[in-house]
């Protein structure tokens, strides 16, 4: 079934944080707390689908030399919307997110699904996708904080579970991130025997610039 | 109608632009009153956490008089209150600790004495200066009751004399601005 | 003077845009492979930043903030470095075609990229005025430039070296990110002990 598989692409297959690695920077800042990484996760999933639909709506409507400048606003005003509506209902939340939230502007996970489905793509297929990706990096998000939070905080969805002297804070802190992330996909070759992270050679078809620049500026990842 | 040409591409970008603009004026109508209630109502359980016995905080904005004083030369005085039932002064300072500013809100009755001490935003690193925000942490426990020279005789909490000492610096001057206000009111 | 120095150093080694925000990240592991490239993509960051911040600060004290569309900042700000990325590109490759050639390719690259955006907002979030926006801004690039100029004599080491072959790759290069984090840890304390 299409439908189906467009569905679960972004879940496993093609996960777009532990897989296409992309949206990098949320990742590894939010997944201090299992909490604030299903926060996350929520909000910037109710950007891409929104994006995607929108985009996919409107796609024979936007001129190709006003496409970029023209998803970026979509992505942008959605973006704007979860900011305010966060703060003036979850400000826990919207506190614990920072900066993060706005830069979900320059996800890149948003901006290369808007670019490279939505706008060759029905409706319902872009919806389902946004739903894939978005539950996608929700599920990364969680696995990563999931570690992150039990031994570097030693608590679990704000629960305190482990003694404050049998902690490996360093887990909670900036490296640990790239620590954690790199043993996660580390691991994942390991069990898909290579098959899974297919070597991410940032070349150009997978940059999310490839719309911008067109592959012509191929000397930047040589 | 040649969709790549000049005009087109420019009025749909501006059209998506205007729609964009009027739904977030929409979104951020309903959103703001709640937003600006819900920081008025954040800053008063503030107030009245550090300074229970107040009925109602009234600001002060007259500070002149202020002594200069140059050990205290990274603290800023941002915000004072007076209680209007003349319970004492609340005042909320930062200053430079480890990592970065520190935040605290310190509230001091009429006697010259402490009542309470928060931490309301700081950088400082996990497990060692952060100790400083652990309101059940002896070193904050020890600051309500305290005057001003019991308060420059405060334990600091080993291994993190840094952000410790930024806080007994703030205090310090949260007494300084209590004397100057209550003098201004007698 | 002194506030502003405090400010710089604060955003390029204590608080590095890099290894302790997680800023720039995609850039950081895509494009430090090579001196080259890295240093190319780090100077056209830090004139973006500067010019994003000088056309950014005014755009939201002048315009947005006295008419309480404060809300527009995300929309409005990326838009300005979205246009003002195209119009250097075109400028350079107009005007100044040898540093078309040096930094141009990597300019589109640098509108999606967080640092920019990251680093506009957060003057804004931090309150600072034109110029300690357009020092942290400064210092925020060249942290970054540091950062991938450093990292870029790190992955030439690491790419060589022998692995278990599940790590090769991405996980080695973010294992190396992680060390190259910690060792920046050691700069906490720093402007306050220069400064007091």
């Amino acid at each position: 079934m299409g439908k189906l598989k467009t569905l679960t692409a972004g879940i496993i297959r093609e996960n777009p944080v532990l897989v296409l690695v992309l949206g990098t920077c949320p990742t590894l800042a939010v997944s201090t707390s299992v909490k604030n990484a299903i926060g996350m996760g929520i909000a910037a999933t109710f950007v891409l689908i929104g994006s995607n639909l929108v985009i996919s709506l409107l796609k024979n409507v936007i001129p190709d030399k006003v496409r970029i400048p023209c998803y970026i606003v979509v992505i942008a005003g959605f973006v704007t919307v979860v900011q305010l509506l966060l703060n003036a209902f979850v400000p826990s939340l919207y506190a614990a997110l920072g900066i993060f939230l706005p830069l979900i502007v320059v996800n890149c996970i948003i901006l290369g699904r808007a670019e490279a489905f939505a706008n060759k793509n029905g409706v319902l297929d872009s919806a389902l996708d946004g739903i894939g990706m978005g539950l996608g990096f929700t599920l990364a998000l969680c696995i990563m904080a999931t570690i992150r939070e039990i031994i570097g905080y030693g608590a679990f969805f704000e629960k305190e579970l482990i003694p404050e002297d049998f902690r490996i804070s360093i887990l909670g802190l900036a490296p640990g991130g790239f620590f954690v992330y790199g043993c996660i996909i580390a691991a994942l070759n390991k069990i898909s025997h290579g098959r899974a992270v297919k070597r991410k050679s940032f070349d150009c078809e997978s940059c999310p610039s490839f719309a911008a620049c067109g592959g012509q500026k191929g000397e930047c990842a040589k | 109608m040649n969709k790549n040409g000049s005009i087109i591409p420019v009025v749909v970008l501006t059209v998506i632009c205007l729609v964009v603009s009027g739904i977030l004026g929409y979104v951020n109508s309903i959103a703001d009153p709640i937003i600006q209630e819900a920081a008025r109502v954040a800053a008063e359980e503030a107030r009245a956490a550090v300074l229970p016995a107040a009925d109602g905080f009234t600001q002060v904005t007259d500070l002149s008089g202020l002594p200069d004083d140059p050990a205290l030369k990274d603290v800023n005085v941002e915000e004072v209150y007076t209680a209007d039932n003349g319970a004492g002064t609340v005042t909320i300072l930062t200053g430079a600790g480890y990592g970065g500013e520190v935040k605290i809100i310190v509230g001091i009755d009429a006697d010259g004495k402490i009542v309470g001490t928060q931490v309301l935003d700081h950088s400082e690193t996990a497990g060692l200066g952060a100790r400083i925000a652990k309101d059940d942490h002896p070193f904050r426990t020890q600051f309500p009751g305290m005057d001003e020279a019991a308060a420059d005789g405060a334990t600091v909490i080993s291994g993190s004399s840094v952000s410790s000492n930024c806080f007994k610096r703030m205090v310090k001057r949260a007494f300084q601005v209590s004397e100057l206000v209550a003098g201004k009111e007698a | 003077m002194k506030a502003l120095l405090a400010i710089l150093l604060t955003s390029m080694l204590v608080e590095n845009f890099v290894l302790a925000k997680f800023l720039a990240i995609c850039s950081f592991l895509g494009v430090s492979k090579k001196l080259d490239s890295a240093f190319g993509m780090s100077c056209a960051v830090i004139f973006v930043m500067l010019m994003a911040t000088a056309a950014t600060w005014p755009i939201y004290r002048f315009i947005l903030d006295p008419r309480g569309l404060g809300y527009l900042q995300t929309i409005v700000f990326i838009l300005v470095i979205a246009a003002l990325v195209q119009f250097v590109e075109m400028f350079l490759k107009k005007y100044v075609p040898p540093l078309y050639s040096a930094l141009g390719i990597y300019l589109p690259l640098i509108t999606t990229n967080c640092a920019v955006l990251g680093v506009v907002v957060l003057n804004i979030t931090k309150t600072y005025g034109f110029a300690e926006s357009m020092v942290n801004s400064l210092g925020a690039g060249l942290g970054y430039m540091l950062a991938m100029v450093l990292f870029c004599g790190v992955r030439s080491k690491v790419d060589n070296a022998d692995m278990p072959e599940c790590f090769r790759g991405i996980p080695i290069t973010l294992a190396a990110a992680s060390i190259m984090s910690v060792s920046f840890m050691g700069f906490s304390g720093l402007v306050t002990g220069l400064f007091g």
